[in-house]
């Protein structure tokens, strides 16, 4: 049905939050990458068949119509803690259940949805002990606040109505009354600074496009996202795609615009389907396309799918791309702000950036505000990935530092081994260590720590992790994602990586840390684009936090945190192995050998120095030593 | 508008690149990639200058001078030991790619600071990447020839990497290109070029073979020349038009 | 295989002389047939009037295109930063030696191209192969050929 007026939303926002209201209790099953993977798709099917076993009606997703329906059941978007999934969550009562099997539910109906009883035995339990009976409880959710992620994991991603039933386009609504100059002045005066990477103020981006003369004007997201260890953009477009919409229409207004377009990455069809679903669904709806919401202002999006290119991230790149040319970045002394797409006026936003503005015009620049650091207010979502113990996406105010992040929310480092380091900011981002914990998240206080905020990647490592092999992934990523067009960037970029790999291998020479840090300088101030500019840096904070591990490589040949594989050999110690057998048939190399319940050894003729062994054992007992490569 | 370039005061256009101001003041700047008759890339970065927005600013910002448009009150630095030093790793860094390209050996002998020798290409071939050859055929309006793949990969080819009807063997890549990279076959009969053979015309006053047929056609095609342009060679319409001069002179 | 009325019906989805459209129209045939022939790139690019070259070049720069025919099934192994750190580049040596073809390339028989990807989004299941859609996640070196095997019994 189209909504032609601002009143017509407000009473179908009416109808649709009544018929909520009347609905006893509602289950969320995730369905984010992870639970899927974990067998959510399953649990979903087996609760709907459960629930018609048992006689229950289930409401599933927007369909919300379903009036005799006493219970709805809602496929959500990633809900956050995907290490722990299939993950459920029953309202009202906020009950929290981890690692749910489809065998389980017929008493996840029973108990749960037909009566109000909080199944206590399934409850996530802390340490010590306690049962978590409410979700806001679980210390991984207790320190987070939402806000782009709002609605990611509690909406039905491909429901309107849903989105509409939770408060959506009420925020339009408000920036059909306000003036494009207050629009943009809420925005600037919130405080927020672009989620993708560079902090720039999003309100000054689009005051400067908004004064911009032309005729034409573009909005852009950027769903790219490059980083190549985080998806905390694909599960916004996945789990709140119409958020996204509206963020954007809201910039459409503020600036002028009649035409957007999401530039998604091509590795991502789940979350190109659901926002051309939502695309298709407020253009029947009038949220999109001609006379939005009866109100005279015309505003419409595409989908432009990426082609699997890193640098397709970076602003004039990504334009070129959506002009159907090669994206390759041309050299920033012109502001795309003010010649962007086709030449013309382009204001182009991090996904993350654009779900935060419903949230700003809705409830003030103020509140907005009011969370986070004075130079960084508001959240920053994260993907908490790595060696940590609760792997998954949060939002956390600015200003928690990594210690909280990490340690709170993240459970510490997975396995209870010691903390070595963590990597903000993907590839053009770096390494912190352990003196580091306790910097807060923060644009400026990040950068000048030698890292960056980025785009929301945050990757713990381990004492098994090795920074010369991290800097080493990072800058061979970056070689082969350069577009190849100057000469810093292409030629440098692949000898740093050339040299990095020389010290994995032993074969490093006195001398050569010092060129790759002049290299790395090197490449930093001549290359043409942000991805060359920034290339150097994953290394540069390894170096400054981390030196005497480089030098390890490459004067002792040896790598401490045993993951370098030419450099080293595994043994098992005897004291430690209870001879369990885990490690015997991990070993590709077929190097291990040893009688149940026997200590095992390892022939170190036979190791590839793989780590596998290492990574099973429960006990302890592989150790790391050096292979001695003969002197070169 | 003015800027100061190495002290200097100059007077400039908007729209104008540092370059362009310094080589009219005969300040040198060492280029690659640019040519005066083609639009700039940017690839080489060979002629990165140091800019101050004004004279008091402290911040220099490193820029490509064949791209970075003049501002008034510029403050330019051509020769700074940070720009000579990045200079020094674009050409170590092209010496690695091309060790058989004697141009850059020799530019990089001139800078004469301490180079260092980074690991040379295996193939190394004498293509520097400056997309002069590309930015050429795409002004004649042919676009036979683009740079694919991408990355350290990155290399200049026709389509498929095989003949295509879009070259027509006129030759100006090569003729463009600053290392000698870009192979050419030249016989009375024919001319090879991206392995591709096309025949000759040969002029009518001398029979000395002087474009492909297919250029000719190309040329004629765009009709803005005269047609003794597609029959004689430049020497012989050189030689006919000094004869025509002595006519009326005498 | 009727390939030609494919790639017709295909192209003809696009209005033509329309350049924008590029990366989009070559998507959908790789999409449609999993790979660019040169046969595909030409048409495509005579339908948008866009030259060949550009095309190409294109067809050539951009990562999600493939320009030989593909395995029947597609092998990906995630070397995000979260796998990587958990040993993703341990298994792609595993994989090359259990199949015979690293990333990047096509088993002998045809029965996997292999490739590497970034994050999934199922780093908390890392390191992860996707086989198809299906996706393995915790894969330890020695189990990767047992796992792989089950995998490709699966329909
Ligand atoms: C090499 C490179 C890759 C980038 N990749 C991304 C990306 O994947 N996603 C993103 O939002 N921004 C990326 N950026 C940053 C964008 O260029 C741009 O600054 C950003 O999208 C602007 O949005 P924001 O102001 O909302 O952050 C990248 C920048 C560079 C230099
Ligand atoms: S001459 Fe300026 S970048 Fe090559
Ligand atoms: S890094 Fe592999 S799933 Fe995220």
């Amino acid at each position: 049905m189209k909504l032609t007026s601002v009143d017509m939303l407000a009473q179908r926002r009416e109808t649709l939050v009544q018929r909520t209201a009347a609905l006893a209790r509602e289950v969320r099953v995730c369905a984010g990458t992870a639970c899927v993977a974990a067998g959510a798709g399953k649990l979903s099917d087996a609760i709907q068949r459960e629930a018609a076993a048992q006689g229950l009606v289930l409401a599933v997703d927007g369909d919300a119509a379903d009036v005799e329906a006493t219970v709805r059941l809602v496929n959500t978007g990633c809900q956050g803690l995907c290490q722990a999934g299939p993950l459920v969550r029953v309202l009202p009562q906020d009950a929290f259940y981890c690692g749910v099997r489809p065998k389980q539910a017929a008493r996840l109906v029973s108990e749960a949805l037909q009566n109000n009883a909080v199944i206590a035995d399934w409850c996530a339990v802390s340490p010590q002990g306690q049962r978590y009976a409410t979700r806001a409880e679980v210390p991984f959710y207790r320190h987070q606040q939402p806000i782009a992620l709002e609605g990611c994991g509690a909406v039905a991603p491909e429901s309107l109505d849903d989105y509409i039933a939770h408060g959506g386009f009420a925020a339009l609504v408000r920036a059909l009354e306000m003036s494009p100059e207050d629009i943009v002045q809420t925005v600037e005066d919130a405080g927020l600074r672009g989620r993708g990477g560079g902090g720039f103020s999003t309100g000054r981006k689009w005051r400067i496009a908004a004064s911009a003369s032309a005729s034409e004007r573009y909005v852009i997201c950027n769903g790219d996202e490059g980083d190549p260890g985080a998806f905390m953009d694909c599960a916004i477009m996945e789990g709140d795609p119409f958020r996204i919409i509206e963020g954007m229409t809201i910039a459409a207004r503020a600036i002028g615009a009649q035409q957007g377009f999401i530039y998604v990455r091509h590795e991502y069809p789940k979350a190109v389907a659901r926002l051309d679903k939502a695309i298709v669904a407020c253009r029947e709806a009038g949220l999109l396309g001609a006379g939005i919401l009866g109100a005279g202002f015309d505003f419409d999006v595409e989908i432009a799918r990426g082609g699997g290119a890193f640098v397709c991230g970076e602003s004039t790149a990504l334009m070129r791309s959506i002009e159907g040319l090669v994206g390759e970045p041309r050299a920033n002394y012109v502001r795309s702000v003010q010649e962007g797409l086709y030449g013309q006026p382009t204001v182009l936003n991090n996904v993350e950036t654009f779900a935060c503005v419903p949230a700003i015009i809705a409830r003030g620049a103020a509140w907005f505000a009011a969370t986070g650091t004075p130079g960084s207010p508001g959240t920053k979502a994260f993907c908490l990935v790595g060696k940590v113990a609760h792997t998954g996406l949060i939002e956390v105010p600015m200003g928690t530092t990594l210690r909280q992040v990490i340690f709170d929310i993240g459970g510490g480092v997975l396995d209870g081994r010691p903390f070595k380091a963590v990597q903000t900011g993907g590839p053009s981002g770096g390494c912190l260590g352990e003196a580091q914990l306790d910097l807060p998240v923060d644009f400026d206080a990040l950068t000048a720590a030698g890292s960056m905020m980025g785009s929301g990647g945050m990757i713990v490592m381990d004492d098994r992790t090795c920074m010369v092999d991290v800097a080493h992934y990072y800058l061979s990523f970056l070689q082969s994602e350069s577009c190849g067009r100057c000469v810093p960037c292409r030629e440098g970029v692949a000898q740093f990586c050339h040299l990095l790999d020389t010290m994995r291998r032993g074969t490093a020479k006195p001398g050569d840390l010092d060129r790759a840090i002049r290299l790395a300088q090197d490449i930093a101030q001549a290359s043409l684009c942000g991805l060359g500019k920034s290339a150097p840096n994953p290394f540069l904070s390894a170096v400054t936090h981390f030196r005497a591990e480089f030098e390890a490589h490459i004067n002792d040949r040896t790598c401490s945190a045993g993951v370098c594989r030419d450099l080293t050999v595994f043994a098992i110690d005897a004291q430690n192995c209870t001879g369990c057998g885990l490690c015997a048939p991990a070993c590709p190399a077929d190097a291990i050998a040893g009688a149940p319940k026997q200590v095992h050894v390892i022939d170190a003729q036979k190791c590839t120095g793989c780590g596998a062994c290492r990574t099973v054992c429960r006990d302890d007992a592989v150790r790391a030593l050096p292979r001695n490569l003969p002197c070169n | 508008m003015q800027l100061v370039i190495d002290g200097i005061p100059c007077t400039a256009e908007s729209g104008e690149t540092i370059l362009q101001v310094a080589r009219r003041n005969r300040i040198d700047i060492p280029t690659l990639c640019h040519h005066d008759a083609l639009e700039g890339v940017g690839a080489c970065r060979l002629c990165v200058v140091a800019v101050r927005a004004h004279a008091e600013a402290v911040d220099a910002q490193v820029v490509a001078s064949c791209m970075y448009a003049v501002k008034d009150g510029l403050q330019v630095d051509t020769a700074t030991p940070e720009v000579r030093r990045l200079r020094q790793t674009v050409l170590d860094l092209l010496a690695a790619r091309c060790p058989d390209a004697p141009e850059i050996q020799a530019l990089r002998e001139r800078m004469g600071g301490d180079a260092i020798d980074y690991a040379p290409a295996v193939d190394g071939s004498k293509c520097i990447m400056c997309y002069r050859c590309v930015r050429a055929c795409e002004a004649i309006g042919c676009n036979a020839i683009a740079a694919v793949n991408r990355g350290p990969q990155k290399e200049i080819a026709p389509p498929f990497f095989d003949a295509t009807q879009r070259c027509i063997g006129c030759g100006t890549c090569a003729a463009i290109c600053p290392t000698g990279h870009i192979a050419v076959t030249e016989t009375p009969q024919y001319r090879e070029i991206w392995s591709q053979r096309f025949a000759m015309a040969q002029c009518a006053g001398c029979g000395a073979p002087f474009m492909t047929e297919a250029t000719r056609e190309h040329l004629a095609g765009l009709g803005k020349l005269k047609p003794d342009y597609f029959t004689h060679c430049a020497a012989c319409r050189q030689r006919d038009a000094a004869a025509r001069f002595v006519r009326v002179g005498t | 295989m009727p390939r030609a009325p494919e790639l017709n019906d295909i192209v003809a989805k696009y209005p033509p002389g329309k350049p924008r459209a590029l990366l989009h129209l070559l998507q959908d045939i790789q999409t449609a047939q999993g790979y660019l022939s040169r046969e595909a790139i030409g048409a495509a690019a005579q339908h948008l009037g866009v030259t060949e070259t550009r095309a190409f070049q294109i067809a050539t720069f951009y990562k999600a295109f493939h320009l030989t025919p593909r395995g029947r099934q597609t092998l990906r192994i995630c070397t995000g930063t979260s796998c990587h750190i958990r040993g993703a580049m341990v298994l792609a040596d595993e994989v090359r030696k259990t199949l015979g073809a690293g990333p990047g390339a096509t088993t002998a028989d045809g029965a996997f191209s292999i490739e590497l990807v970034n994050c999934v989004g199922a780093c908390a299941l890392a390191p992860v192969l996707l086989v198809d859609g299906e996706m393995l996640g915790n894969v330890h070196p020695g189990t990767v050929a047992r796992r792989l095997k089950r995998a490709g019994e699966a329909p």
